[in-house]
């Protein structure tokens, strides 16, 4: 590192790509330690450690590890993963909800079809008479009103059972 | 299921569930209304004293009778309004269901990497 300083380039970035790059004095290209692409974490995380790595150069080697055991656990890549306890992350069995829905898709579907086929079978002229009280126009309207919104129901309510379907958060068996 | 939620979450549910409530309610008396201005301007149409009338007191029934047919038209987007916010329901519980688990046992690994690795220091 003192070496690149003192050569004119700078010793954070490899050699190679630098103004006035000389194969003999430099050496040959530095093995790449980061990768290529960063994460959406790495902005972050390096910033914080490398406030700390020129001093860590300085220190002896003993003394970087300390530094390096200071921080905090969960960043520490030394980590024995191989041990953490396996957490049951996936779903509980059946969802409740989802199967609830298809059955109301159902339902409504079915009843909002019956109502039509009830409605064609009836006489036209003998069915919405000037004979009938107020309560049976008040149910012969209700179930006009409410055939197009059961089948319209039916229908959303069966494309939102299958986009929860499509949309499940993946599990660890892989469904 | 919806009890053990925070109150910010649980309140869209709630909400949810009193406008399908109220637009039921709505959509009810509406048709009520409607079955009954129905039910005077056909009584009045065959009744054949009221030929007598005069042309606005035929305006006002006709006007009776079209408002009828106003509110029964506007009862069955009440009631499709209705049954979108229970299938919204259903879809948002079912949604928040698979949801939580994964989360519940992501949570759980993170703490138990943490008290591992704090252990471990």
């Amino acid at each position: 590192m003192a070496a690149d300083r003192d050569a004119g380039v700078d010793p954070r970035f490899d050699p190679v790509f630098q103004r006035g790059y000389d194969p003999a004095k430099h050496g040959g290209r530095r093995p790449r330690t980061t990768p290529r692409h960063a994460t959406a974490e790495t902005p972050v995380t390096p910033i914080r450690e490398s406030a700390a790595t020129p001093d860590a150069m300085d220190r002896p080697a003993d003394t970087a590890d300390a530094v390096r055991d200071s921080r905090s656990p969960r960043h520490d890549p030394v980590a024995p993963i191989a041990d953490v306890p396996q957490v049951d992350a996936e779903p509980r069995g059946r969802n409740p909800f989802r199967l609830a829905l298809l059955l109301v898709s159902i339902v409504s579907g079915v009843g909002g079809a019956w109502l039509y086929w009830r409605r064609f079978q009836e006489d036209p002229y003998g069915a919405s008479g000037y004979s009938q009280t107020p309560n049976d126009l008040f149910f012969y309207q209700i179930v006009d009103a409410l055939m197009a919104p059961l089948l319209t129901g039916a229908l959303v309510g069966f494309c939102l059972w299958l986009v929860l379907w499509a949309i499940r958060p993946r599990t660890t068996r892989g469904d | 299921m919806a009890t053990d939620l925070p109150r910010d979450r649980r309140a869209p549910l709630v909400g949810l569930v009193v406008l399908a409530v109220v637009l039921t309610v709505t959509a009810s008396i509406m048709l009520w209304f409607s079955s009954d201005w129905r039910f005077k301007t056909n009584t009045f149409y065959s009744d054949s004293a009221n030929v007598q009338l005069t042309q606005e007191e035929y305006e006002v029934i006709d006007r009776l009778g079209y408002t009828s047919y106003q509110l029964f038209l506007l009862s069955t987007p009440l009631f499709m309004g209705a049954m979108v916010a229970v299938l919204a329901l259903l879809g948002v519980l079912a949604w928040r269901w698979e949801r939580k688990p994964v989360a519940a046992g992501q949570a759980a690994a993170e703490r138990a990497t943490g008290t591992q690795a704090t252990a471990a220091s």
